[in-house]
């Protein structure tokens, strides 16, 4: 008996598709594995089912009826619950008011023993009365998973639970998910990793560019296959010829250790440096403290302790505009909330972090701002008729283009720090970027890559670090590494 | 089974005029609703329109009374639209524009009565631009030091400027020659504007402003202020300084708006200066788009509603409140506009 | 004697105050800053007046008070949680439309004076009336839906994080229409109070700035029930004491002035010492943004 059926969902998000015409289905009593990049559209997908968005078009069937699911709160009455890949809960809530809250039901003692005893049968330990502003992020994915289980609900949605789990949670995550299944009802579990699919799932789903590539049982397909369907044509692709000469520290690192925004410290300690002419990616999961660790080199956030140093010169807490001065680039992987300003057209996008260079003493912008904004627009093949245009309505692709005509062209730099540049990327872009930063380095740039793709993580790094818990883990030289040892380091 | 349901889509880019064709229909929304009020009133509706109509523009006299209007509220405009581009809500330009008088008022008649006409006009816009932009100024520090919404301490500063030009108008500086009536000792002749003189001044604030709001940097930093705090850290710009100098500059504009207001009319000061010009402009600002050129249309419109006001009391027996109330609704109009060109509500069959 | 007197007349205008701003303190807990206020406070009042002249019967118009206050909010709520649109502007549209609306009908209104007298309690010289008591009452209620109910905990989540509250499954319209429900019935109570026997009559400019200093209130009183009732009276206190100094004359402008800056002033220490403290203080964090389901979840993906 099928759970719930989707026939043809299509949505999307100003230029660009999300999702093409996915068909989708879940039976009772089954794990079925969504998988994809970062990027493929399994967040897109959970989110139609659980009520976030609504599809432009297509069909949701539960249990063989056709439903709208109007909102999140619509959705979980229908007996749908997320777990969602970022916490989202009432900071001045106690986790147990929380918990009460979810369930539409007042505080009571009786309340309180129900929650109690649902969570000791699936052995979840939370402490009900602290104040969810006073937990870790951990604690918080260990909360949204309570919330879920003390619902009783039909469909349980996990999207990507495991990514800020240890070890060990990770394995009671399995053992309530079967829990769930023996109990009749059905999970859909997110995941970019395969070897999760094989641990959890009955039948698996693929995505790709937001399109549909495969649904298969489990026992009925390899792991060749899926990573074929993940990635198509981009695993046989490029792996290019490393660094030829390295010359002088760009980039030095010196016992750095951040906090991060809950005041925990992220980055612990942490030396590196990127030599002239070297590409070095941090390949990190998310939630390892790389994103503090380069906020705090390009002066986004104060670190705690210890120093940066750009071509020499410190530059240890100093605002972001003063570094690129110093000819540092950053790009950030927020590209709406950070990377552009959404509202503004491009070409104001594009002189944003240079004013200091294109403004008179008056303020006035120099005459030849807009030929050098088309030249630099060339060489990320946009053509000049998106200037006027606000960002918002450009796609993630084009937007990544703009910023990294941004950051690259429009001011000579030796240092460039990019944070999971190729996140949710089109191919073309991809390869346009990847090339861009490759020709960089041999043009003698010091290179700093943080990402949390393996295979990006290889194909880029001359050397490449492994970060874990704020600090690094080790180091390989990326002639001689392959994917597959970087993987076993990374899920130590 | 098939069921209808409503959902708001949002729309890609709209053309320049599709908007304006909004606007203008908004704005006849607004003045059929204000036909309708008029009826309660016991007025006829159409006589209300005339009235409107002949007392604003179709006289000469009408007129000239619209165009004396058409300066203060341009300059209330300008500050609304300038604190607005950078996502402040400075929305107490009335009570700028009365420190902005008084300032004036204090340089012109009591520290330098004696300057010579050219320079007693520079020092009128400096005083005028000093007072408001100090008044808005504080707002803007409140804003940065404790983090209080900035709407909410103009709003209450309006009413503490309220409050001092009763006490400067009945004590500190009363003029003791008009028994009755509370009014100020006047500025000094010199600092006196024609009407031509005031309006002269304005455009050339106009043009100022729009040169430094759309063609330097100044603008492009407001923009990306309004984009969020960690996008404008990002680019270098330091929001704290740019919260200060917009909000003083916003106030300026308004003060300016104050002081020449006195200098083309009266010279002194008396309770009734204050009648809503600073809030006809952040009016104005958002029925021009918060775009600089397109200022003194919106704010001719505005000014119409007052001109017409004083009409509308002596033929038909309105009171003159009547104009805050249609206000208040082009205001809402106007807003929905906003609405209309940023999403489109599509039905959706099931 | 005379403290008695001066107890008595800090009560009636602590009233309409305490009113007025625990209505807006609900509705800003709900997330929507509202500057309406000021636009139906004048309004009910009118209304209030209105029918007091025509009928006698205070009941009758409080109930007509508080029905328009209510309508004329929903204004306000329709631009702000449908068609999402800018809080500030569209308060200021509602405020410039109720008080146009009200003094424009008001002015062709006889102006006599209508002073209720309600049944009082005796309390050594202190007259309690049953609204006095009454205001105390919806502090203590309001105080327990805040912080003991599921009501008062969808109020503040939504105002705190539509987003998450909008993830728990909590329906942010209906929280934010009952929110304002309840401002709206609040300060219709406040305005008939104010104008039948605070003030007793209408006149012009009569509920000026009435509404606009309860959202300060609110914000003073740090969005909570019960630290409003200090801000209002602290605040009541320095204001009207001013105007019932002997011989202070028409130097009572300047007073006045001095009054709203100390309220400001206290605004600003409130609201310092809030920022440090904002890991155990609950406040609404979402205040004046508009939210829209999709677009912020979006950012997330």
């Amino acid at each position: 008996m099928k759970l719930l059926e989707l026939r043809g969902i299509t949505k999307r998000f100003a230029h660009t598709v999300a999702l093409d015409n996915v068909d989708f289905d879940l039976l009772k009593g089954e794990v079925h594995a969504l998988l994809g990049e970062n990027g493929a559209g399994k967040t897109t997908l959970v989110s139609i089912i659980s009520g976030v968005y609504q599809p432009d078009s297509g069909q949701i069937l539960l249990e063989g009826k056709p439903v709208t699911l109007k909102s999140p709160r619509d959705a979980y009455r229908r007996g749908i619950v997320l777990v969602p890949q970022h916490p989202a809960l009432p900071e001045s809530l106690t986790v147990y008011e929380a918990l009460a809250l979810f369930l539409d039901k007042s505080p009571s003692r009786k309340l309180k023993t129900f929650i109690e005893e649902r969570l000791r049968k699936f052995g979840i330990e939370v402490d009900l009365d602290k104040r969810i502003s006073l937990l870790t992020p951990y604690e918080k994915v260990k909360v949204e998973i309570a919330k879920a289980l003390v619902a009783d609900a039909k469909i349980y949605i996990f999207d990507e639970a495991t990514s800020l789990l240890g070890h060990g949670d990770r394995e009671l995550l399995y053992k309530i998910i079967r829990t769930l299944c023996a109990e009749g009802r059905g999970v859909i579990y997110i995941t970019h990793r395969i070897d999760e699919v094989f641990n959890i799932a009955d039948r698996v789903t693929v995505l790709r560019k937001g399109r549909k590539v495969l649904t298969r049982r489990i026992n009925e397909v390899t792991r060749e296959e899926l990573l074929e369907a993940m990635f198509g044509k981009k695993l046989e692709e490029y792996a290019g010829p490393r660094s030829a000469s390295t010359h002088g520290e760009g980039l030095a690192v010196e016992n750095l250790t951040v906090q991060d925004d809950y005041g925990r410290l992220a980055v612990r300690n942490v030396t590196l440096s990127v030599k002239y002419g070297e590409i070095v990616t941090i390949l990190a999961a998310p939630g390892a403290g790389h994103r503090e660790f380069l906020e705090a080199i390009v002066g986004l956030r104060k670190p705690v302790s210890g120093r940066v140093k750009v071509n020499g010169i410190d530059v240890t807490g100093r605002d972001p505009s003063f570094i690129r001065r110093m000819g540092v680039a950053y790009i950030p992987d927020d590209r709406l909330g950070l990377g552009v300003a959404p509202g503004l057209a491009v070409k104001w996008n594009l002189v944003m972090r240079d004013l200091d260079k294109f403004t008179t003493k008056v303020g006035t912008f120099h005459k030849f701002l807009n030929d050098a904004l088309v030249k630099v627009l060339e060489k990320v093949g946009l053509a000049p008729d998106v200037l006027p245009v606000p960002c918002a309505e450009l796609s993630g692709g084009q937007i990544q283009r703009i910023i990294t005509a941004r950051e690259l062209f429009l001011r000579e730099v030796k240092v460039i720090v990019a944070l999971n540049p190729f996140y949710g990327l089109d191919y073309e872009t991809t390869s346009l970027l990847r090339k861009t930063l490759i020709d960089l380095r041999n043009s003698g740039c010091a290179i700093l890559v943080a990402t949390e793709d393996i295979e990006e993580a290889v194909k880029l790094g001359d050397r490449i670090l492994v970060m874990r818990e704020g600090k690094i883990l080790k180091e390989f030289s990326g002639s001689t590494v392959s994917a597959r040892e970087l993987a076993k380091v990374l899920t130590l | 089974m098939t069921r209808i349901r409503i959902r708001i889509v949002r729309r890609e880019r709209t053309t320049r005029g599709f908007h304006l064709l909004l606007t203008v229909l908004s704005l006849i929304g607004a003045f059929l609703i204000a036909g309708v009020l008029m009826i309660f009133l016991g007025v006829n509706p159409l006589a209300f329109y005339s009235i409107f109509l002949q007392s604003s523009i179709l006289t000469t006299w009408g007129l000239q009374i619209t165009l004396s209007y058409l300066v203060p509220i341009l300059l209330c405009c300008l500050s609304a639209i300038v604190s607005y581009r950078a996502a402040l809500w400075n929305i107490g330009q009335e009570g700028q524009y009365i420190i902005g008088a008084m300032t004036a008022l204090a340089a012109g008649a009591f520290l330098f009565p004696n300057v010579p006409p050219p320079l007693s006009y520079i020092i009128l816009v400096l005083a005028g631009a000093a007072g408001g932009g100090v008044w808005a100024l504080i707002c803007g520090l409140l804003r940065i030091v404790s983090e209080i919404n900035e709407a909410v301490t103009t709003l209450l500063m309006y009413y503490v400027a309220l409050q001092l030009l009763n006490y400067v108008c009945r004590v500190a500086w009363r003029n003791p020659a008009f028994v009755g009536h509370p009014e100020t000792y006047s500025l000094a002749p010199q600092y006196m504007l024609s009407f031509g003189g005031s309006l002269a001044i304005a455009i050339a604030v106009l043009v100022i402003t729009w040169f430094l709001i759309d063609r330097t940097k100044l603008g492009l930093e407001l923009d990306l202020l309004s984009e969020g705090f960690r996008v404008a850290q990002y680019s270098g710009v330091k929001p704290s300084r740019v919260i200060l100098w917009s909000m003083f500059f916003s106030g300026a504009l308004a003060g300016i708006s104050g002081a020449l207001y006195l200098a083309s009319t009266s010279g002194f000061l008396q309770p009734e200066f204050s009648v809503g010009y600073g809030f006809a402009g952040i009016i104005a600002a958002w029925l021009c788009d918060l775009k600089v050129l397109y200022a003194p249309l919106a704010s001719f419109l505005l000014a119409m509603m007052y001109s017409s006001g004083h009409a509308l009391q002596a033929c038909l027996h309105v009171s003159i409140d009547i104009i805050d109330a249609i206000e208040g609704l082009i205001l809402m109009a106007v807003l929905t506009v906003h609405f209309f060109t940023r999403y489109k509500i599509v039905l959706v069959r099931q | 004697m005379i403290i008695a007197d001066i107890l008595n007349y800090l009560l009636q205008l602590g009233t309409v105050f305490l009113l007025a701003t625990e209505g807006s303190l609900v509705v800003q807990r709900a997330g929507l800053l509202n500057l309406g206020i000021e636009g139906f406070f004048a309004m009910a009042a009118f209304v209030a007046y209105l029918v007091q002249v025509m009928t006698g019967n205070f009941a009758l118009s409080m109930l007509a008070a508080v029905c328009v206050a209510v309508a004329m909010n929903m204004i306000f709520t329709v631009l702000t949680v449908h068609l999402r649109l800018n809080h500030i502007v569209s308060g200021l549209a509602v405020a410039m439309f109720g008080v146009g609306l009200a003094y424009a009908f008001g002015r062709s209104l006889v102006q006599i004076p209508v002073y209720v007298q309600l049944p009082v309690l005796n309390i050594g010289g202190i007259y309690i009336d049953p609204i006095e008591i009454l205001s105390f009452i919806i502090v203590g209620l309001l105080w327990f839906m805040m912080y003991k109910t599921k009501l008062g905990y969808k109020i503040r989540i939504v105002g705190e994080d539509p987003y998450v509250a909008d993830m728990l499954g909590i329906d942010i319209t209906k929280v934010r229409y009952i929110a304002t429900l309840i401002e709206g019935a609040l300060v219709g109570m406040a305005a008939c109070y104010y104008i039948l026997v605070s003030a007793g009559a209408w006149s012009e400019g009569v509920t000026a700035g009435k509404g606009w200093l309860a959202i300060v209130l609110a914000m003073m009183g740090l969005w909570d029930p019960l630290y409003a009732v200090a801000a209002v009276y602290t605040v009541v206190t320095i204001r009207d004491l001013i105007r019932l100094v002997p011989g202070i004359g028409e130097n009572v402008f300047l007073l006045e002035a001095f009054s709203y800056i100390i309220a400001i002033s206290l605004l600003a220490v409130v609201s310092h010492f809030e920022i440090k403290k904002r890991k155990r203080v609950s406040i609404p964090l979402a205040l004046a943004k508009v939210y829209s389901r999709e677009e912020r979840a979006r950012k997330y993906t």
